[in-house]
């Protein structure tokens, strides 16, 4: 089965192609004909206020959720006509992800749950999963379990686990949401190495110095793009992108 | 083991540790059938056996008597004997002697075989040693008023001249049975009335076998064709295969029963164990894990289940085993090796079926429930 959908009608750089994409629950809209286009190496942040749409949007790019009308096109191709193991190869080798609750498994140290996004990939290397606790200031704590870390140092674990696969894309959501200045400041640095490296960074936030690190703002409100916000602090744009319709 | 399998035995043994009270919920349900089961399978592999040697104290299982008018020889005996591995046999011989002038039925056999071959006889005094010694049923005791000690005059009715031989009485002999109308002596003793010590009426064998092989061996000697006649005594063969299919039956049916309980709670426990870790599940599918491979930890988590609860269940259902076959046949129970295998793979299969409605379960996880929303 081709997944390919219109590929061809867009510019190389363009990573996601959101197509009127609505999602519907029952009568409610939590998503309504959404248009737009990430471009590969583009930091875009998505803001708006609970129940705008950005999780929801947030899902469907990670392949976690479809939308009820509307295509999406990663990399040109169409998310809708995958299946499951599609689905969950593009998670394993295309997107990182970053959560607001950090969600680490609490029966597993530090390094277990950074091997674990290596286990679901490819094969575990203890070493290289300390390498990525090590890059994100992590490597001593790498034998604790989550409950004793610290919000801020679950956070970076998170983050280690979203880079460790090298992912094009990470996802995060609300990644800033639950740290203090100082844990908040490490992981936007952080998020700007792994921009400055190419990676397409996608963040979902309430905080609009969180957002004003991003290339692009877009401004969701019931379920709709309200406003785009691009270059707001004269950061240079890596890759092209536009609002569709 | 390459990494990979190392992370994943990691990922087993660190989830039970951390749900260590799920784990001994479900663990000790394995355990509690696998015990009832292995102690019930053992019980229902030993009882046959050992309510086989109980029954032996009703008696003989199978008899050889003449095929005509003449009594069985020495020959006869060996013959039996080689057909027939007894745990015990005796040979009797029947007739009947005056005392007074009036007729008494007298058995001669081997007094301490025919003991052991009627385990149920009952002795007040002693059991005869010597050549002029008896024993006396309790009824003919009753009748003539004899006693241990007594010496009563026999005689052989065809004897011309009359004359008695004294006897002394060893000891009253209580059966509840046809023995009770008998004077019983040593073969020997009787020999000397009737001229032949070594011809036989009867010969009754205690045999370890249930009706079929009884049979069987009856059929080797009748075919033997030589004058002899053999036969089961069903009332004892029937009851013990009646006996021991009833239990047999019960066992099963409890054993299903305890199977099915099993199977419900395990069942209940990894269902409560796949909500709790609805979470953990959907983030795993959320980092790129298929369905398949969750359930590979989960079913991985069930076999370890399975082996841990069989391991206890299997050492608590031997000694169950033992405990109940000392108290009902006051035999220590020699568990054969295979038990602790075959009740392994049972908790094992178990743990396994009772997990996969849970596991179903697993599939229809969501990971969009991990990221949350608004």
């Amino acid at each position: 089965m081709s997944t390919q959908g219109e590929a061809g009608s867009h510019e190389s750089n363009v990573i996601y192609s959101v197509q009127n994409v609505s999602r519907r629950y029952g009568d409610l809209a939590a998503l309504d004909n959404v248009s737009l286009d990430i471009a590969r190496g583009e930091w875009l942040s998505i803001v708006g206020p609970s129940g705008s749409g950005k999780s929801t949007l947030m899902n469907i790019l990670g392949c976690m959720d479809s939308p009820t009308e509307g295509i999406v096109l990663l990399e040109g191709d169409r998310l809708d006509k995958m299946g499951e193991p599609e689905l969950a190869n593009v998670r394993r080798n295309k997107i990182g992800l970053v959560f607001q609750q950090f969600h680490l498994v609490q029966h597993l140290s530090a390094l277990e749950n950074v091997e674990l996004a290596q286990y679901y990939h490819s094969m575990p290397d203890a070493d290289e999963a300390l390498e990525a606790l090590a890059r994100v200031g992590m490597a001593d704590r790498a034998t604790h379990l989550p409950r004793e870390l610290s919000g801020g140092e679950q956070q970076r674990v998170c983050v280690a686990r979203a880079l460790i696969n090298h992912p094009d894309i990470i996802l995060a959501d609300e990644p800033t949401g639950n740290l203090d200045e100082k844990n908040e400041r490490i992981v936007i640095d952080f998020f700007h190495t792994l921009h400055d490296a190419g990676t397409t960074l996608i963040v979902v936030t309430h905080d609009a110095e969180v957002a004003a690190q991003g290339e692009r703002q877009i401004i969701l409100e019931h379920g709709r793009i309200a406003r785009e916000i691009t270059d707001v602090d004269g950061t240079p744009t890596k890759g092209k992108s536009a609002k569709r319709s | 083991m390459n990494n990979r399998q190392k992370m994943y035995v990691r990922m087993i043994v660190r989830s039970f540790w951390r749900r260590l009270s799920r784990v001994i919920i479900a663990s000790l349900s394995i355990a509690v059938g696998a015990a009832t089961l292995s102690g019930l399978g053992l019980i229902a592999y030993t009882v046959p056996a050992q309510l086989s040697k109980e029954l032996r104290s009703y008696g003989a299982n199978l008899i050889v008597i003449p095929e005509g008018t003449e009594g069985l020889s020495e020959k006869n005996l060996e013959d039996a004997d080689a057909v027939v591995d007894a745990l015990d046999r005796a040979p009797y011989q029947y007739t009947n002697l005056l005392y007074n002038q009036q007729g008494l039925s007298v058995m001669g056999t081997i007094l301490q075989d025919a003991q052991r071959v009627r385990p149920y006889w009952e002795v007040d005094g002693s059991v005869p040693t010597q050549a002029d010694e008896v024993l006396v049923g309790e009824k003919v005791a009753e009748r003539y008023r004899f006693k241990v000690g007594d010496t009563i005059g026999l005689t052989e009715p065809t004897r011309a001249d009359g004359t008695a031989k004294n006897l002394r009485v060893a000891g009253i002999l209580h059966t509840g049975g046809p023995e009770d109308e008998l004077i019983v002596m040593g073969l020997d003793t009787l020999g000397e009335f009737t001229g032949a010590a070594d011809e036989y009426n009867l010969i009754e064998y205690s045999v370890n076998a249930d009706q079929a092989e009884l049979t069987a061996i009856a059929e080797q000697i009748n075919d033997r064709d030589s004058g002899m006649e053999a036969e089961v005594v069903r009332r004892v063969s029937e009851s013990e295969s009646g006996i021991a299919k009833t239990l047999q039956t019960l066992i099963w049916i409890v054993s299903i029963i305890i199977c099915g309980l099993t199977l419900i709670s395990i069942s209940a426990t990894l269902n409560a164990v796949v909500s709790e870790r609805g979470r953990e599940i959907g983030l795993k599918k959320a980092l790129g894990a298929l369905s398949k491979d969750v359930m590979k930890e989960f079913v991985g988590e069930s076999v370890l289940l399975g082996l841990i609860g069989g391991t206890v269940g299997v050492a608590f259902g031997i000694w169950l085993a033992d405990f109940i076959s000392m108290r009902a046949f006051d035999v220590a129970l020699e568990s054969p090796w295979w038990i602790i295998p075959i009740t392994l793979v049972f908790s094992v299969i178990v743990s396994l079926v009772g997990s996969l409605a849970p596991a179903r379960r697993i599939s229809r996880i969501n990971p969009v429930n991990v990221l949350g929303g608004e």
